[in-house]
Protein backbone atom coordinates (compact mmCIF):
# COMPACT_ATOMS: atom_id res chain seq x y z
CA UNK A 1 0.00 0.00 0.00
CA UNK A 2 1.26 3.41 -1.04
CA UNK A 3 1.27 6.41 1.01
CA UNK A 4 2.14 10.31 0.34
CA UNK A 5 2.92 12.66 2.49
CA UNK A 6 2.10 16.53 2.12
CA UNK A 7 3.48 19.16 3.68
CA UNK A 8 2.06 22.54 3.76
CA UNK A 9 4.88 25.41 2.85
CA UNK A 10 3.38 28.39 4.02
CA UNK A 11 -0.54 29.26 5.04
CA UNK A 12 -2.23 30.39 2.06
CA UNK A 13 -3.29 34.06 2.07
CA UNK A 14 -6.79 33.86 0.07
CA UNK A 15 -9.10 30.57 0.16
CA UNK A 16 -7.36 28.06 -1.91
CA UNK A 17 -9.20 25.31 -3.42
CA UNK A 18 -7.81 21.71 -3.67
CA UNK A 19 -10.76 19.26 -4.48
CA UNK A 20 -7.77 16.95 -6.08
CA UNK A 21 -6.07 16.46 -3.00
CA UNK A 22 -7.32 12.84 -1.67
CA UNK A 23 -6.49 9.33 -2.70
CA UNK A 24 -8.84 9.37 -5.65
CA UNK A 25 -7.46 12.11 -6.67
CA UNK A 26 -3.87 11.13 -6.35
CA UNK A 27 -4.90 7.81 -8.29
CA UNK A 28 -3.29 6.29 -10.86
CA UNK A 29 -0.51 10.00 -11.01
CA UNK A 30 3.69 10.08 -9.90
CA UNK A 31 4.50 12.35 -7.41
CA UNK A 32 5.61 14.64 -10.54
CA UNK A 33 2.64 14.86 -11.72
CA UNK A 34 0.71 15.86 -8.79
CA UNK A 35 2.81 18.37 -8.01
CA UNK A 36 1.81 20.14 -10.91
CA UNK A 37 -1.99 19.48 -10.71
CA UNK A 38 -3.69 22.52 -10.65
CA UNK A 39 -5.11 24.37 -7.27
CA UNK A 40 -7.26 27.72 -7.04
CA UNK A 41 -5.55 30.01 -5.14
CA UNK A 42 -8.14 32.76 -4.88
CA UNK A 43 -8.82 33.72 -8.71
CA UNK A 44 -5.30 32.15 -9.76
CA UNK A 45 -4.59 28.85 -10.50
CA UNK A 46 -1.28 27.84 -9.31
CA UNK A 47 0.21 24.14 -9.24
CA UNK A 48 -0.12 21.61 -6.28
CA UNK A 49 3.55 22.11 -5.58
CA UNK A 50 3.79 26.00 -4.92
CA UNK A 51 1.81 25.47 -1.55
CA UNK A 52 2.87 21.70 -0.70
CA UNK A 53 5.64 19.44 -0.63
CA UNK A 54 5.12 15.99 -1.52
CA UNK A 55 6.90 13.05 -0.58
CA UNK A 56 6.22 9.80 -1.14
CA UNK A 57 8.21 6.12 -0.74
CA UNK A 58 8.90 6.13 -4.56
CA UNK A 59 8.09 8.52 -6.93
CA UNK A 60 5.41 6.07 -8.80
CA UNK A 61 3.75 6.06 -5.35
CA UNK A 62 0.49 8.48 -6.31
CA UNK A 63 -0.64 5.64 -8.33
CA UNK A 64 -1.48 3.58 -5.75
CA UNK A 65 -1.42 5.80 -2.59
CA UNK A 66 -3.90 4.01 -0.25
CA UNK A 67 -3.00 6.91 2.41
CA UNK A 68 -2.41 10.09 1.89
CA UNK A 69 -1.50 12.52 4.85
CA UNK A 70 -1.47 16.59 4.41
CA UNK A 71 0.08 18.34 7.40
CA UNK A 72 -0.04 21.97 8.28
CA UNK A 73 -3.07 24.58 9.08
CA UNK A 74 -5.08 24.19 6.24
CA UNK A 75 -7.95 25.82 7.76
CA UNK A 76 -8.02 28.01 4.25
CA UNK A 77 -7.78 24.83 2.36
CA UNK A 78 -11.09 24.31 1.01
CA UNK A 79 -12.41 20.72 -0.62
CA UNK A 80 -9.70 18.42 1.02
CA UNK A 81 -10.89 15.17 0.12
CA UNK A 82 -13.48 16.10 -2.64
CA UNK A 83 -15.51 13.53 -3.93
CA UNK A 84 -12.98 10.83 -3.02
CA UNK A 85 -13.98 6.95 -3.09
CA UNK A 86 -11.32 4.89 -1.44
CA UNK A 87 -7.70 4.85 0.73
CA UNK A 88 -7.45 7.23 3.45
CA UNK A 89 -6.75 11.07 3.91
CA UNK A 90 -5.27 12.19 7.04
CA UNK A 91 -5.46 16.01 8.23
CA UNK A 92 -3.11 16.80 10.56
CA UNK A 93 -3.93 20.38 11.86
CA UNK A 94 -7.24 22.02 10.91
CA UNK A 95 -9.22 21.36 7.55
CA UNK A 96 -11.13 24.27 5.69
CA UNK A 97 -14.20 24.48 4.40
CA UNK A 98 -16.35 21.62 2.22
CA UNK A 99 -14.17 18.60 3.87
CA UNK A 100 -15.17 15.55 2.36
CA UNK A 101 -18.05 17.12 0.13
CA UNK A 102 -19.76 14.62 -1.99
CA UNK A 103 -17.52 11.41 0.06
CA UNK A 104 -18.78 7.99 -1.62
CA UNK A 105 -15.91 5.94 0.12
CA UNK A 106 -12.95 5.85 2.42
CA UNK A 107 -11.89 7.78 5.57
CA UNK A 108 -11.19 11.27 6.33
CA UNK A 109 -9.45 12.46 9.63
CA UNK A 110 -9.26 15.74 10.87
CA UNK A 111 -6.79 16.14 13.79
CA UNK A 112 -8.02 19.26 14.63
CA UNK A 113 -11.37 21.41 13.61
CA UNK A 114 -12.56 21.66 10.60
CA UNK A 115 -14.93 24.36 8.96
CA UNK A 116 -18.98 24.46 7.27
CA UNK A 117 -19.95 21.65 5.15
CA UNK A 118 -18.00 19.07 6.82
CA UNK A 119 -19.26 16.04 3.99
CA UNK A 120 -21.84 18.19 2.76
CA UNK A 121 -24.06 15.64 0.29
CA UNK A 122 -22.13 12.70 0.99
CA UNK A 123 -22.82 9.38 0.30
CA UNK A 124 -20.25 6.88 1.46
CA UNK A 125 -17.32 6.42 3.44
CA UNK A 126 -16.32 8.33 6.71
CA UNK A 127 -15.23 11.27 8.18
CA UNK A 128 -14.15 11.84 11.90
CA UNK A 129 -12.76 15.44 13.03
CA UNK A 130 -11.42 15.03 16.35
CA UNK A 131 -12.44 18.85 17.12
CA UNK A 132 -14.93 21.06 16.66
CA UNK A 133 -16.76 21.68 13.21
CA UNK A 134 -18.82 24.72 11.73
CA UNK A 135 -22.33 24.41 10.26
CA UNK A 136 -24.20 22.55 7.90
CA UNK A 137 -22.21 18.92 8.70
CA UNK A 138 -23.49 16.21 6.04
CA UNK A 139 -26.21 18.92 4.82
CA UNK A 140 -27.28 20.03 1.57
CA UNK A 141 -25.81 22.26 -0.60
CA UNK A 142 -27.28 25.33 -1.97
CA UNK A 143 -29.86 24.74 -4.73
CA UNK A 144 -29.58 20.67 -3.94
CA UNK A 145 -32.84 18.83 -2.58
CA UNK A 146 -30.70 16.24 -0.79
CA UNK A 147 -27.87 16.40 1.94
CA UNK A 148 -26.05 13.33 2.62
CA UNK A 149 -27.25 10.25 1.94
CA UNK A 150 -24.80 7.30 3.58
CA UNK A 151 -21.26 6.92 5.40
CA UNK A 152 -21.14 7.85 8.51
CA UNK A 153 -19.21 11.76 10.45
CA UNK A 154 -18.05 11.75 14.01
CA UNK A 155 -17.62 14.96 15.51
CA UNK A 156 -15.90 14.62 18.51
CA UNK A 157 -16.69 18.20 19.87
CA UNK A 158 -19.12 20.95 18.94
CA UNK A 159 -20.91 21.02 15.77
CA UNK A 160 -22.53 24.31 14.50
CA UNK A 161 -25.74 25.19 12.91
CA UNK A 162 -27.96 22.91 10.79
CA UNK A 163 -26.28 19.41 11.06
CA UNK A 164 -27.76 17.01 8.90
CA UNK A 165 -29.97 19.91 6.74
CA UNK A 166 -31.86 17.87 4.32
CA UNK A 167 -30.02 14.23 4.87
CA UNK A 168 -31.74 11.31 4.02
CA UNK A 169 -29.45 9.03 5.37
CA UNK A 170 -26.40 7.53 6.75
CA UNK A 171 -24.86 8.41 10.24
CA UNK A 172 -23.80 11.73 11.76
CA UNK A 173 -22.97 12.26 15.59
CA UNK A 174 -21.88 14.87 17.54
CA UNK A 175 -20.34 14.04 20.73
CA UNK A 176 -20.77 17.87 21.86
CA UNK A 177 -23.32 20.13 21.60
CA UNK A 178 -24.65 21.53 18.06
CA UNK A 179 -26.09 24.66 16.84
CA UNK A 180 -29.63 25.60 15.69
CA UNK A 181 -31.90 24.19 13.44
CA UNK A 182 -30.03 20.27 14.12
CA UNK A 183 -31.71 17.79 11.38
CA UNK A 184 -33.95 20.77 9.45
CA UNK A 185 -35.40 19.05 6.63
CA UNK A 186 -34.20 15.56 7.25
CA UNK A 187 -35.82 12.81 5.86
CA UNK A 188 -34.12 10.14 6.48
CA UNK A 189 -31.38 8.82 7.84
CA UNK A 190 -30.15 9.39 11.90
CA UNK A 191 -28.54 12.11 14.15
CA UNK A 192 -26.88 11.40 17.34
CA UNK A 193 -25.97 14.34 19.65
CA UNK A 194 -24.55 13.08 22.82
CA UNK A 195 -24.81 16.56 24.25
CA UNK A 196 -27.06 19.38 23.82
CA UNK A 197 -29.38 20.70 20.39
CA UNK A 198 -29.54 24.04 19.85
CA UNK A 199 -33.14 25.79 19.18
CA UNK A 200 -35.54 24.46 16.48
CA UNK A 201 -34.25 20.78 16.13
CA UNK A 202 -35.99 18.76 13.40
CA UNK A 203 -37.61 21.18 12.04
CA UNK A 204 -39.03 20.48 8.76
CA UNK A 205 -38.35 16.80 9.23
CA UNK A 206 -40.04 14.45 7.87
CA UNK A 207 -38.76 11.16 8.30
CA UNK A 208 -35.11 9.56 9.96
CA UNK A 209 -34.36 9.79 13.44
CA UNK A 210 -33.03 12.71 15.81
CA UNK A 211 -31.52 11.39 18.82
CA UNK A 212 -30.25 13.64 21.85
CA UNK A 213 -29.09 12.79 24.99
CA UNK A 214 -29.16 16.19 26.34
CA UNK A 215 -31.23 19.09 26.35
CA UNK A 216 -33.36 19.51 23.35
CA UNK A 217 -35.86 22.39 23.36
CA UNK A 218 -39.17 21.15 21.41
CA UNK A 219 -40.73 22.52 18.85
CA UNK A 220 -44.27 22.62 19.49
CA UNK A 221 -45.20 20.70 15.93
CA UNK A 222 -43.96 17.36 17.46
CA UNK A 223 -46.01 15.35 19.20
CA UNK A 224 -45.35 13.03 22.20
CA UNK A 225 -45.87 8.71 21.24
CA UNK A 226 -44.42 7.05 24.86
CA UNK A 227 -41.18 6.66 26.80
CA UNK A 228 -39.11 3.29 25.76
CA UNK A 229 -36.65 1.89 25.18
CA UNK A 230 -35.53 1.42 21.86
CA UNK A 231 -33.29 -1.63 20.77
CA UNK A 232 -32.31 -0.33 17.60
CA UNK A 233 -30.62 2.89 19.45
CA UNK A 234 -28.46 0.14 20.84
CA UNK A 235 -26.89 -0.90 17.48
CA UNK A 236 -25.87 2.83 16.86
CA UNK A 237 -24.64 3.32 20.46
CA UNK A 238 -22.39 0.16 19.62
CA UNK A 239 -21.68 1.39 16.24
CA UNK A 240 -20.57 4.61 17.35
CA UNK A 241 -18.57 3.07 20.04
CA UNK A 242 -16.59 0.74 18.42
CA UNK A 243 -15.37 3.46 16.16
CA UNK A 244 -14.04 5.67 18.46
CA UNK A 245 -16.62 7.49 20.61
CA UNK A 246 -16.60 5.36 23.35
CA UNK A 247 -15.75 7.91 25.94
CA UNK A 248 -18.84 10.07 24.99
CA UNK A 249 -21.87 6.88 25.16
CA UNK A 250 -23.41 6.77 28.70
CA UNK A 251 -25.01 4.33 30.16
CA UNK A 252 -28.37 5.85 30.36
CA UNK A 253 -27.61 6.44 26.41
CA UNK A 254 -27.71 2.24 25.53
CA UNK A 255 -29.90 1.50 29.22
CA UNK A 256 -31.76 4.38 29.66
CA UNK A 257 -35.50 5.19 28.86
CA UNK A 258 -36.22 7.35 25.39
CA UNK A 259 -39.26 9.63 25.36
CA UNK A 260 -40.30 9.54 21.68
CA UNK A 261 -42.05 12.61 19.44
CA UNK A 262 -43.06 12.40 16.17
CA UNK A 263 -42.80 15.24 13.56
CA UNK A 264 -42.85 18.11 12.04
CA UNK A 265 -46.19 18.05 11.90
CA UNK A 266 -46.08 20.99 9.64
CA UNK A 267 -44.84 18.67 6.84
CA UNK A 268 -47.05 15.94 8.03
CA UNK A 269 -44.03 14.32 8.95
CA UNK A 270 -43.16 11.17 10.78
CA UNK A 271 -39.51 12.27 11.44
CA UNK A 272 -38.33 10.81 15.60
CA UNK A 273 -36.95 12.67 17.82
CA UNK A 274 -35.90 10.48 20.84
CA UNK A 275 -35.14 12.33 23.92
CA UNK A 276 -32.81 10.34 26.38
CA UNK A 277 -34.58 10.61 30.01
CA UNK A 278 -31.95 11.93 32.36
CA UNK A 279 -30.87 9.57 35.22
CA UNK A 280 -33.63 11.22 38.01
CA UNK A 281 -36.20 10.20 35.29
CA UNK A 282 -34.95 6.99 33.57
CA UNK B 1 -9.75 -49.95 15.54
CA UNK B 2 -10.32 -48.98 19.14
CA UNK B 3 -10.57 -46.43 21.42
CA UNK B 4 -10.42 -46.86 25.12
CA UNK B 5 -11.27 -50.02 24.71
CA UNK B 6 -14.70 -49.67 22.16
CA UNK B 7 -14.49 -50.97 18.54
CA UNK B 8 -15.09 -48.26 16.21
CA UNK B 9 -17.05 -50.24 13.35
CA UNK B 10 -15.66 -49.89 9.99
CA UNK B 11 -18.78 -48.33 8.88
CA UNK B 12 -19.70 -45.02 6.81
CA UNK B 13 -21.89 -42.26 8.10
CA UNK B 14 -23.80 -40.96 5.17
CA UNK B 15 -24.58 -37.22 4.85
CA UNK B 16 -26.44 -34.50 2.72
CA UNK B 17 -26.20 -31.73 1.51
CA UNK B 18 -28.30 -28.31 2.97
CA UNK B 19 -28.06 -24.59 2.99
CA UNK B 20 -27.73 -23.44 6.86
CA UNK B 21 -27.65 -19.92 8.47
CA UNK B 22 -27.27 -18.39 12.05
CA UNK B 23 -29.20 -16.71 13.88
CA UNK B 24 -28.87 -14.14 16.70
CA UNK B 25 -32.11 -13.60 19.23
CA UNK B 26 -31.30 -11.19 22.06
CA UNK B 27 -34.46 -10.31 24.74
CA UNK B 28 -33.90 -8.10 27.79
CA UNK B 29 -33.09 -11.61 29.80
CA UNK B 30 -31.48 -14.58 28.93
CA UNK B 31 -34.59 -16.18 30.57
CA UNK B 32 -36.36 -14.54 27.65
CA UNK B 33 -34.11 -15.09 24.63
CA UNK B 34 -33.79 -18.86 25.44
CA UNK B 35 -37.15 -19.21 25.70
CA UNK B 36 -37.54 -17.55 22.07
CA UNK B 37 -34.89 -19.66 20.73
CA UNK B 38 -36.83 -23.23 22.25
CA UNK B 39 -39.81 -22.32 20.28
CA UNK B 40 -37.68 -20.73 17.15
CA UNK B 41 -35.87 -24.45 16.81
CA UNK B 42 -38.83 -26.40 18.05
CA UNK B 43 -40.07 -29.31 15.85
CA UNK B 44 -37.18 -28.90 13.20
CA UNK B 45 -35.81 -32.79 13.44
CA UNK B 46 -35.62 -33.14 9.80
CA UNK B 47 -35.68 -31.08 6.37
CA UNK B 48 -38.11 -34.19 5.15
CA UNK B 49 -40.49 -34.03 7.91
CA UNK B 50 -40.17 -30.72 9.57
CA UNK B 51 -39.10 -28.25 6.82
CA UNK B 52 -35.67 -27.38 8.60
CA UNK B 53 -33.13 -29.03 10.96
CA UNK B 54 -32.54 -26.07 13.97
CA UNK B 55 -31.04 -26.21 16.94
CA UNK B 56 -29.37 -23.83 19.86
CA UNK B 57 -25.72 -23.51 19.11
CA UNK B 58 -25.32 -22.04 22.29
CA UNK B 59 -25.35 -18.77 24.72
CA UNK B 60 -23.65 -15.79 23.96
CA UNK B 61 -21.79 -13.35 25.77
CA UNK B 62 -23.81 -10.65 27.34
CA UNK B 63 -22.20 -7.58 26.10
CA UNK B 64 -22.14 -5.46 22.90
CA UNK B 65 -19.89 -6.45 20.15
CA UNK B 66 -19.93 -6.70 16.18
CA UNK B 67 -22.44 -8.57 13.73
CA UNK B 68 -22.36 -11.99 12.81
CA UNK B 69 -20.64 -13.76 15.83
CA UNK B 70 -21.65 -17.37 17.31
CA UNK B 71 -22.12 -19.00 21.10
CA UNK B 72 -19.75 -17.04 23.49
CA UNK B 73 -19.19 -13.84 21.53
CA UNK B 74 -21.14 -10.43 22.30
CA UNK B 75 -24.22 -9.87 21.05
CA UNK B 76 -25.10 -7.59 18.44
CA UNK B 77 -27.17 -5.30 21.21
CA UNK B 78 -25.52 -6.37 23.92
CA UNK B 79 -28.21 -7.62 25.67
CA UNK B 80 -28.40 -11.55 26.42
CA UNK B 81 -28.31 -13.64 23.72
CA UNK B 82 -28.17 -16.95 22.52
CA UNK B 83 -27.07 -18.15 18.70
CA UNK B 84 -29.39 -20.46 16.68
CA UNK B 85 -28.15 -22.79 13.68
CA UNK B 86 -30.99 -23.37 10.83
CA UNK B 87 -30.18 -25.80 7.89
CA UNK B 88 -33.05 -26.33 5.19
CA UNK B 89 -32.83 -27.79 1.24
CA UNK B 90 -32.45 -24.85 -0.54
CA UNK B 91 -32.06 -20.93 0.08
CA UNK B 92 -36.09 -20.35 -0.54
CA UNK B 93 -37.19 -23.33 2.11
CA UNK B 94 -34.40 -21.68 4.10
CA UNK B 95 -36.42 -17.99 3.87
CA UNK B 96 -39.44 -19.84 4.36
CA UNK B 97 -38.99 -21.25 7.11
CA UNK B 98 -37.32 -18.60 9.14
CA UNK B 99 -39.97 -16.32 7.93
CA UNK B 100 -42.63 -17.91 9.67
CA UNK B 101 -40.96 -19.22 13.04
CA UNK B 102 -39.34 -15.82 13.71
CA UNK B 103 -42.55 -14.50 12.96
CA UNK B 104 -44.21 -16.99 15.16
CA UNK B 105 -41.41 -17.61 17.68
CA UNK B 106 -39.63 -14.43 18.39
CA UNK B 107 -41.09 -11.22 17.25
CA UNK B 108 -43.84 -12.77 19.62
CA UNK B 109 -41.86 -12.69 22.48
CA UNK B 110 -41.27 -10.12 24.62
CA UNK B 111 -38.37 -7.25 24.49
CA UNK B 112 -36.71 -9.89 21.57
CA UNK B 113 -34.72 -8.71 19.00
CA UNK B 114 -32.94 -11.24 15.82
CA UNK B 115 -30.43 -11.01 14.06
CA UNK B 116 -27.92 -12.34 11.38
CA UNK B 117 -25.24 -14.41 12.76
CA UNK B 118 -23.16 -15.53 9.78
CA UNK B 119 -21.16 -13.38 7.26
CA UNK B 120 -21.54 -14.34 3.79
CA UNK B 121 -21.70 -12.94 0.18
CA UNK B 122 -24.94 -14.95 -0.18
CA UNK B 123 -28.20 -14.04 1.58
CA UNK B 124 -31.38 -14.44 2.03
CA UNK B 125 -33.92 -11.89 2.40
CA UNK B 126 -36.20 -12.75 5.63
CA UNK B 127 -36.86 -9.23 7.96
CA UNK B 128 -37.78 -8.07 4.46
CA UNK B 129 -41.02 -10.51 4.38
CA UNK B 130 -41.44 -9.86 8.14
CA UNK B 131 -41.91 -6.26 8.04
CA UNK B 132 -44.84 -6.36 6.44
CA UNK B 133 -46.59 -7.45 9.59
CA UNK B 134 -46.13 -3.34 10.42
CA UNK B 135 -48.68 -2.84 7.96
CA UNK B 136 -47.24 0.53 7.09
CA UNK B 137 -46.10 1.42 10.36
CA UNK B 138 -42.64 -0.28 9.99
CA UNK B 139 -39.61 1.65 9.66
CA UNK B 140 -35.54 0.62 8.79
CA UNK B 141 -32.13 2.10 9.47
CA UNK B 142 -29.20 1.07 7.54
CA UNK B 143 -25.69 0.88 10.10
CA UNK B 144 -22.50 -0.69 8.65
CA UNK B 145 -23.94 -1.51 5.00
CA UNK B 146 -26.73 -3.89 7.31
CA UNK B 147 -30.09 -3.31 7.03
CA UNK B 148 -32.29 -3.60 10.18
CA UNK B 149 -36.58 -3.15 10.41
CA UNK B 150 -38.35 -1.93 12.86
CA UNK B 151 -41.57 -3.04 13.49
CA UNK B 152 -43.92 -1.79 16.19
CA UNK B 153 -45.07 -3.85 18.62
CA UNK B 154 -46.86 -3.88 21.74
CA UNK B 155 -43.85 -3.29 24.05
CA UNK B 156 -41.81 -1.29 21.82
CA UNK B 157 -40.85 -2.46 18.37
CA UNK B 158 -39.70 -5.64 17.07
CA UNK B 159 -35.82 -5.32 15.32
CA UNK B 160 -34.79 -7.90 12.77
CA UNK B 161 -32.29 -8.02 10.68
CA UNK B 162 -33.46 -7.56 6.35
CA UNK B 163 -30.83 -10.17 5.56
CA UNK B 164 -29.49 -13.48 6.57
CA UNK B 165 -26.02 -14.92 5.01
CA UNK B 166 -26.66 -18.62 4.43
CA UNK B 167 -23.45 -21.21 3.15
CA UNK B 168 -23.47 -24.33 2.14
CA UNK B 169 -23.80 -26.95 5.18
CA UNK B 170 -24.11 -30.78 5.44
CA UNK B 171 -26.94 -32.89 7.65
CA UNK B 172 -27.38 -36.48 8.48
CA UNK B 173 -23.78 -37.20 9.79
CA UNK B 174 -24.42 -39.64 12.41
CA UNK B 175 -23.34 -42.38 14.68
CA UNK B 176 -24.81 -45.40 16.98
CA UNK B 177 -23.84 -46.02 20.50
CA UNK B 178 -23.78 -49.36 21.10
CA UNK B 179 -24.20 -50.19 24.93
CA UNK B 180 -24.62 -53.16 27.34
CA UNK B 181 -27.40 -51.51 28.66
CA UNK B 182 -30.11 -49.00 28.01
CA UNK B 183 -28.16 -46.56 31.07
CA UNK B 184 -24.80 -47.30 29.88
CA UNK B 185 -25.56 -46.16 25.98
CA UNK B 186 -27.29 -42.93 27.67
CA UNK B 187 -24.77 -42.10 29.46
CA UNK B 188 -22.45 -42.54 27.18
CA UNK B 189 -24.52 -40.54 24.33
CA UNK B 190 -25.12 -37.54 27.01
CA UNK B 191 -21.25 -37.36 27.01
CA UNK B 192 -21.14 -37.25 23.56
CA UNK B 193 -23.83 -34.25 23.31
CA UNK B 194 -21.95 -32.19 26.19
CA UNK B 195 -18.66 -32.77 23.84
CA UNK B 196 -19.89 -31.92 21.06
CA UNK B 197 -21.84 -28.72 22.25
CA UNK B 198 -18.19 -27.30 22.90
CA UNK B 199 -18.40 -27.48 19.27
CA UNK B 200 -19.01 -24.08 16.68
CA UNK B 201 -20.85 -24.39 14.02
CA UNK B 202 -22.91 -27.83 14.39
CA UNK B 203 -26.33 -28.68 15.95
CA UNK B 204 -27.79 -31.77 17.26
CA UNK B 205 -31.69 -31.44 15.74
CA UNK B 206 -33.41 -34.28 17.95
CA UNK B 207 -34.48 -33.84 21.42
CA UNK B 208 -31.80 -33.80 24.10
CA UNK B 209 -28.90 -34.56 21.08
CA UNK B 210 -30.14 -38.30 20.72
CA UNK B 211 -31.94 -39.86 18.37
CA UNK B 212 -33.69 -43.60 19.15
CA UNK B 213 -35.47 -44.01 16.37
CA UNK B 214 -32.75 -44.14 13.41
CA UNK B 215 -34.52 -45.19 10.21
CA UNK B 216 -34.03 -46.72 7.43
CA UNK B 217 -35.02 -46.04 3.63
CA UNK B 218 -38.04 -47.79 2.40
CA UNK B 219 -40.86 -49.86 4.17
CA UNK B 220 -43.18 -52.48 3.35
CA UNK B 221 -45.91 -49.94 3.69
CA UNK B 222 -46.52 -48.17 -0.15
CA UNK B 223 -47.22 -45.31 2.09
CA UNK B 224 -44.31 -44.93 4.14
CA UNK B 225 -40.85 -43.37 2.77
CA UNK B 226 -39.08 -44.57 5.92
CA UNK B 227 -39.32 -47.37 8.71
CA UNK B 228 -37.51 -47.92 11.57
CA UNK B 229 -34.16 -49.55 11.76
CA UNK B 230 -34.29 -53.06 12.28
CA UNK B 231 -31.02 -54.06 12.67
CA UNK B 232 -30.51 -52.00 15.42
CA UNK B 233 -33.10 -52.56 17.22
CA UNK B 234 -32.50 -55.16 19.99
CA UNK B 235 -36.27 -56.22 20.45
CA UNK B 236 -35.72 -57.85 16.73
CA UNK B 237 -32.85 -59.52 17.31
CA UNK B 238 -33.58 -63.76 16.22
CA UNK B 239 -36.37 -61.68 14.27
CA UNK B 240 -34.41 -59.40 11.82
CA UNK B 241 -30.69 -59.39 10.52
CA UNK B 242 -28.86 -57.35 14.12
CA UNK B 243 -26.06 -55.04 13.67
CA UNK B 244 -25.99 -55.35 17.03
CA UNK B 245 -23.29 -56.94 18.98
CA UNK B 246 -24.58 -59.85 21.10
CA UNK B 247 -24.46 -58.58 24.01
CA UNK B 248 -25.96 -55.15 23.29
CA UNK B 249 -29.30 -54.63 24.74
CA UNK B 250 -29.38 -50.85 23.39
CA UNK B 251 -28.19 -48.06 21.58
CA UNK B 252 -28.64 -44.43 20.80
CA UNK B 253 -27.74 -42.37 17.62
CA UNK B 254 -26.78 -39.13 17.36
CA UNK B 255 -27.33 -37.12 14.29
CA UNK B 256 -25.52 -33.86 13.44
CA UNK B 257 -26.13 -31.18 11.12
CA UNK B 258 -23.25 -28.20 10.94
CA UNK B 259 -22.11 -25.27 8.72
CA UNK B 260 -19.66 -27.33 6.53
CA UNK B 261 -17.83 -30.85 6.64
CA UNK B 262 -15.05 -30.14 8.65
CA UNK B 263 -16.90 -28.82 11.66
CA UNK B 264 -19.65 -32.00 11.20
CA UNK B 265 -16.26 -33.78 11.38
CA UNK B 266 -15.04 -32.34 13.79
CA UNK B 267 -18.47 -32.84 16.20
CA UNK B 268 -18.17 -36.79 15.38
CA UNK B 269 -14.50 -37.16 16.43
CA UNK B 270 -15.33 -35.22 19.58
CA UNK B 271 -18.66 -37.08 20.00
CA UNK B 272 -17.54 -40.70 19.68
CA UNK B 273 -14.36 -39.72 21.80
CA UNK B 274 -16.53 -38.54 25.10
CA UNK B 275 -18.71 -42.08 24.41
CA UNK B 276 -15.67 -44.05 24.39
CA UNK B 277 -14.99 -42.77 27.92
CA UNK B 278 -17.92 -43.99 29.56
CA UNK B 279 -18.47 -47.69 30.89
CA UNK B 280 -20.89 -50.61 29.28
CA UNK B 281 -20.04 -49.57 25.57
CA UNK B 282 -19.48 -52.12 23.10
CA UNK B 283 -19.43 -50.90 19.53
CA UNK B 284 -19.76 -47.32 17.79
CA UNK B 285 -20.80 -47.59 14.32
CA UNK B 286 -22.97 -45.98 11.86
CA UNK B 287 -26.33 -46.23 10.25
CA UNK B 288 -25.44 -46.60 6.13
CA UNK B 289 -27.88 -46.02 3.80
CA UNK B 290 -26.26 -47.26 0.86
CA UNK B 291 -25.75 -43.71 -1.06
CA UNK B 292 -29.68 -43.13 -0.50
CA UNK B 293 -29.03 -40.00 1.91
CA UNK B 294 -26.59 -38.28 0.06
CA UNK B 295 -23.23 -38.04 -1.47
CA UNK B 296 -21.21 -37.06 1.64
CA UNK B 297 -19.39 -40.16 3.03
CA UNK B 298 -17.83 -39.92 6.73
CA UNK B 299 -16.02 -43.07 7.32
CA UNK B 300 -15.90 -43.26 11.09
CA UNK B 301 -12.06 -45.23 11.21
CA UNK B 302 -11.00 -42.17 8.72
CA UNK B 303 -12.83 -39.15 11.04
CA UNK B 304 -11.56 -40.68 14.07
CA UNK B 305 -7.87 -40.56 12.25
CA UNK B 306 -7.19 -37.23 11.36
CA UNK B 307 -3.49 -36.68 9.85
CA UNK B 308 -0.99 -36.51 12.01
CA UNK B 309 -3.08 -37.51 15.03
CA UNK B 310 -1.94 -40.24 17.61
CA UNK B 311 -4.98 -40.35 19.23
CA UNK B 312 -6.24 -43.97 18.26
CA UNK B 313 -4.77 -47.12 17.69
CA UNK B 314 -5.63 -49.46 15.08
CA UNK B 315 -6.33 -52.97 16.07
CA UNK B 316 -9.47 -53.72 13.66
CA UNK B 317 -13.08 -53.59 14.03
Amino acid sequence: MGWLHLALKQPPIAPLEAECISPTGFWGKSTDEITRLPLLHGRECVELGEFFDVQGSSPADGSQAERVVVEGDLSRVKYLGFAMDRGTLSIRGSAGMHLGERIAGGAIEVEGNADDWVGAQMSGGMIRVRGDAGNLVGATLPGEKQGASGGCILIHGDAGGEVGASMSGGLIAVAGDCGRFAGVGMSGGILAVCGNAGRRAGAGMTDGVLVCAGDLELLPTFAYSCDYRPIFLRLVWERLRRIGLEGWIQPRQVNGLYSRYLGDANDRGKGEILLCQTENNA
Amino acid sequence: MQIDGVAIGNAVSEAYDLVGTRVQITADSLELACAAATNLTGFATSVAACGCEAGIEGPMRNEAGPNAAGPGMPTPDGRPGVAALFFASSQENLRAQLAARIGQSVMSCPTSACYNGLESETQISVGTDLRLFGDGWQSDIALEGNRYWRIPVMDGEFVVEAAFGCTDGIGGANFVICGETLDAALRAGCDAVGAISKVAGVILPYPSGMHRSGLRIGSRYKSQPVSTCASFCPALRGQAESSLPGEAHAAVQVVVSGLGIECVEDALRAGITAACRGHGILRITAVNHDGKIGPHRLELHRVMQPPGSDASNEEGS
